[in-house]
């Protein structure tokens, strides 16, 4: 590779990674009440409304949520409070979120055992390609071959 | 190499099959959704605070009523149901004039509409209105109607999702008042 | 006026019942005929089939049409026509009333069925005689016996009541208030239907034990037909729930959008990966998988669907279908993984992957990655069936969940779309994707310090928005060298049109990333002449408009969104359905939309309402987007050049 490739590629990643911390700095978690009530809110299922969140729902049942998470948060209770006070009256299934203890744990575990396992298989899968192959075709030779197919 | 690979093919179809297989088994095997016969946590439980002043400009407090029936019913004007029960909740409130009481809280409805809808059909009962839906959230309220029986004692007896009537009201409450008599 | 003309409208019924009669014995006749002469090897005889599904099809035309004459006629002895349409309802819904309600819904899937094995029929007419194309129309034909006897038994779409009533029920209001509710479902029947072809090709394939290559080419066609039209019925699935539902959002994760969406995932991964067979003759055992997966979702969604097993704001009335629908499927299973594990000595692959560094590497993880989406969302979509199972809990999985296992898997496909096209076959060396990923790296690294400029924050979305600028660069890249080199034609087949729905994937997801991270909402309590302010707009109350429209109770409120005139959000009050219903109203731009709906209409001597504004940046490039990627699609039915060449002539570039 030229040297003004390596130099090129040098300042994409230091834009990028500036960018990127940039981004993620001007990011903040969320702070007021307000704030926070809308967390909740968006994290919490209209009882009545197979999937929209009270938020967004229109129903009567997501109002009189909406308006009892504001009232609670602005007596100071904790997101957990107010959630578990909801499920409670409500049944579990009003938390969007899946619980991260007990059974309801899996779903969480399962999906990121399955990536694992299938990354290893592939991984495995690679290497037994590798070592059955005739003859190896080193990077270099396709360096070569390919650097001299470059019209420079 | 090749009798391997058959093996692998073979070993991972025969898994993914039994998984498949006991997922169908668990679908088939699944239990079609509840009736309406509705459970809460209320039940058994002391009654959650409902006071305040009514849009006949009296108050009421549930508490005020611990030695007689409280049929609490949340209703909208706008739901059907709700309007082909009221005459129902009149009849019962007529029947238990002595040891009864109903109370109505819109839910879900503006205090003109509710207002408008007694206006037209009558009832003379307490209603209350739900300012920061906090009841209706302590009676864990999903749709209008639903109505919640209270005994002398201010405990929770009974909960119903949709139009009611008030034999089966007071099949409950006979029921009950069955029991302490035989205690 | 009980009954209006009895006689000749009866006939219309009847019309119907007969037509669904004919399809049912066409399609077995059809079954018969195959096998029989499969049996006892007389190929001559294949042909025979090819009529029996002529007349299965006519039958099916005869069905919907008499279906359409008694919804136009307002025929209410008809139980279907009575129970969801009614005369007021205006010509298109009438139309668009036969995938309303679940007997219609099967109505239609047996058509767009009956219509696709005929074209399969007439397109594969002189190839008859091979046992697989015969084997192939068999299990197509099979598929149509299940769902034309649906109609035939439990879901007869054709029963009349003894007294017609004066007038209909109707939809649900939700179903008849947008013409995208005439589209969006017959799209996505074609995608889903469609995948009967490839999955009717793969059993052949599979019990002929022809594995080789062919029957990839006779079958690529069909699966993109059918791939892009369940791209677009679900897109527009999306727009129609932004213009009516109200809450500004398009996809919620619902379990049925997840049903449609799962066999777009592994027909996606096949589409993709079904070119290293075709390059390098690998992979076969996944892509009939994936084939046979993609076939079995969809019946699954049909089951999730018509079943009453999950709530869903899309769901059928529950029905006695359920039952049948599983067994179905489980057939399907079974049939699909004996025939999968019984070929497997025939299935092993004769080549091998170099390098991961490399196209076939590229299009092995962009599979790894669309099956992992494929099988969170599917998982998120059972687990409450699951839970409940075991231990009767009632737990939901909500978009949180979706949100967070889904966005790495986002990330990481955008990665690998944006470096594939700089790839070559085989192996790349380091030098030539240091050379070739170069401009496409500097677009995505100006994209993100654009998006900075203009306001974006937070790790995931500016990075997902600069890897978006990565794919169009390297996207632009590969079709910019094809067109130098080949001219127009360069963006057409396969790879170039590829590259142009890639392009259009970038732009979809722009849009998405956008408006989910970037919209601001406020509410306000307006009277008449009162302005609001959200994200730089400034929205004034002009009026309210309360009318009748027929039975029906409008109320309007003008409002003028400043630089972009008046809308007016309604909320509508139907006679026969309880709560009122609020239609938003959306100002459009490609920067961003304003979006209005009506919370509260006045009360009684006032003039307050209560308006929710959303304003959500680059919403209408999603829609750009899908045009793009259908485009695209298009272009890659269109034969390309051959590519006899192509690994030089990527090289030199």
């Amino acid at each position: 590779m030229k040297q003004r490739h390596w130099i090129s590629w040098f300042c994409i990643a230091l834009v990028s990674s500036l960018a990127l911390v940039a981004a993620s700095v001007a990011d903040d978690p969320p702070a007021t009440e307000a704030e926070r009530a809308y967390e909740i809110k968006a994290t919490m299922l209209c009882p009545v409304c197979d999937g929209q969140n009270v938020l967004e729902s229109n129903a009567p049942v997501a109002a009189a949520i909406r308006a009892q998470v504001d009232e609670l948060v602005s007596e100071g209770r904790s997101d957990a409070e107010i959630r578990a006070w909801m499920a409670r009256q409500y049944g579990k299934d009003v938390n969007a979120n899946p619980p991260r203890t007990g059974i309801g744990s899996l779903i969480w575990i399962v999906p990121v055992f399955v990536a694992v396992a299938s990354t290893g298989f592939l991984v495995f899968a690679f290497r037994k390609w590798r070592v059955g192959r005739g003859s190896e075709l080193s990077d270099d030779d396709v360096t070569i071959v390919s650097s001299l197919r470059e019209p420079t | 190499m090749t009798t391997r690979n058959v093996r692998t093919v073979r070993f991972i179809s025969a898994a993914m099959g039994l998984i498949l297989f006991g997922f169908v088994v668990m679908l088939a095997t699944r239990e079609g959704g509840t009736g309406t016969a509705s459970r809460s946590p209320l039940i058994g439980q002391l009654v959650p605070a409902v006071a305040g002043v009514g849009l006949n400009e009296a108050t009421f407090d549930v508490d005020d009523f611990s030695d007689s029936w409280v049929l609490i019913n949340f209703f909208a004007s706008w739901c059907v149901p709700c309007e082909r029960e009221h005459p129902q909740l009149a009849e019962w409130s007529r029947r238990h004039k002595k040891d009864g009481v109903v109370v109505s809280v819109p839910f879900g409805d503006t205090e003109e509409d509710a207002r408008a809808f007694f206006a037209d059909h009558g009832g003379d009962w307490p209603v209350l209105m739900d300012g920061d839906a906090a009841w209706a959230v302590a009676f864990g309220v999903l749709r209008p109607p639903e109505s919640f029986l209270v005994s002398p004692g201010g405990i929770v007896v009974a909960k119903w999702q949709g139009q009611i009537t008030a034999d089966e009201v007071d099949r409950v409450v006979n029921d009950l008042e069955a029991k302490a008599a035989d205690r | 006026m009980l009954v209006r003309g009895t006689g000749s409208y009866v006939v219309i019924a009847l019309l119907g019942t007969f037509g669904v009669a004919v399809g049912f014995v066409g399609a077995i006749g059809g079954v018969m005929t195959l096998v029989s002469s499969l049996a006892s090897k007389r190929e001559e005889h294949h042909r025979r089939a090819i009529t029996w599904v002529f007349v299965m099809a006519g039958g099916c035309v005869l069905a919907v049409t008499a279906m359409e004459i008694g919804l136009l006629r307002d025929d209410f002895s008809m139980q279907y026509v009575a129970a969801n349409s009614t005369r007021a309802t205006p010509v298109l819904y009438k139309i668009a009333t036969l995938w309303g309600a679940l007997e219609g819904s099967l109505l239609l899937w047996v058509f767009v069925l009956s219509v696709y094995v005929t074209a399969v029929s007439i397109s594969f007419r002189r190839r008859i005689e091979d046992r697989l194309v015969a084997w192939a129309l068999l299990t197509m034909l099979v598929v149509c016996v299940f769902f034309l006897g649906l109609l035939v038994g439990p879901a007869d779409p054709f029963g009349t009541l003894s007294i017609a009533p004066i007038d209909g029920d109707g939809l649900n209001p939700l179903l008849r208030n947008h013409p995208l509710m005439a589209i969006h479902p017959v799209m996505l029947y074609l995608g889903y239907v469609g995948f009967t072809v490839p999955f009717g090709f793969a059993v052949a394939a599979l019990v002929t034990g022809r594995l080789g290559e062919g029957w990839l080419v006779l079958t690529r066609i069909w699966t993109l037909i059918a791939w892009v039209s369940l791209t677009v019925g679900i897109l527009l699935g999306a727009w129609w729930s932004y213009e009516v539902l109200g809450w500004g959002g398009y996809w919620a994760w619902d379990p049925v959008e997840n049903a449609s969406f799962l066999p777009w995932l592994t027909g996606t991964a096949f589409i993709h990966s079904v070119i290293v067979q075709e390059r390098r003759g690998m992979l076969r055992v996944w892509n009939l998988s994936l084939l046979l997966a993609t076939f079995a979702l969809t019946i699954f969604g049909t089951f999730l669907t018509r079943s009453g097993v999950i709530d869903s704001v899309h769901e059928f009335s529950a029905s006695s279908l359920g039952p049948l629908l599983l067994s179905f499927f489980a057939l399907i299973l079974v049939v699909s993984v004996a025939l999968v594990g019984w070929r497997g000595d025939q299935l092993r692959s004769p080549g091998s992957i170099d390098s991961p560094l490399s196209r076939e590497g590229a299009f092995l993880a962009n599979n790894l990655l669309f099956t992992l989406f494929a099988f969170v969302v599917l998982l998120g979509t059972v687990f409450p069936l699951i839970v409940e199972a075991i231990n009767g809990d009632q737990l939901a999985v909500g978009r949180p969940y979706f949100d967070r296992m889904l966005l790495p898997i986002g990330v990481a496909l955008l990665l690998v779309m944006g470096i594939a096209p700089t790839l070559t076959w085989r192996s790349t060396a380091g030098a030539v994707l240091g050379t070739r990923a170069l401009v496409p790296a500097a677009i995505g690294a100006a994209t993100m310090v654009l998006a900075l400029l203009f306001g974006a924050e937070g790790l995931g979305p500016v990075m997902g928005i600069g890897l978006g600028g990565f794919v169009i660069g390297s996207s632009a890249r590969h079709l910019v060298f094809a067109v130098v080199r080949n001219g127009w034609r360069g963006i057409t087949g396969r790879s170039g049109g590829g590259m142009v729905a890639h392009i259009g994937v970038s732009l979809l997801a722009f849009g998405f990333i956008a408006s989910t991270s970037f919209s601001e909402e406020g509410e306000f309590q307006m009277r008449p002449g009162d302005r609001g302010s959200v994200a730089g707009h400034q929205i004034i109350f002009v009026d309210i408009v309360d009318e009748m429209d027929g039975l029906n109770r409008v109320v309007r409120a003008q409002i003028h969104v400043e630089g972009r005139g008046i809308y007016s959000p309604a909320i509508t009050q139907y006679p026969t359905f309880g709560r009122p219903i609020a239609t938003p109203s959306v100002a459009t731009s490609f920067i961003d939309d304003v979006y209005l709906s009506l919370v509260a209409i006045p009360e009684e001597d006032s003039d307050m309402v209560v308006i929710r504004v959303l304003v959500e940046p680059l919403v209408a490039w999603m829609w750009v987007g899908g045009l793009v990627i259908a485009g695209g699609s298009l272009l890659a039915i269109v034969p390309g050049r051959r590519h006899v060449r192509a690994d030089s002539e990527e090289v030199g570039v």
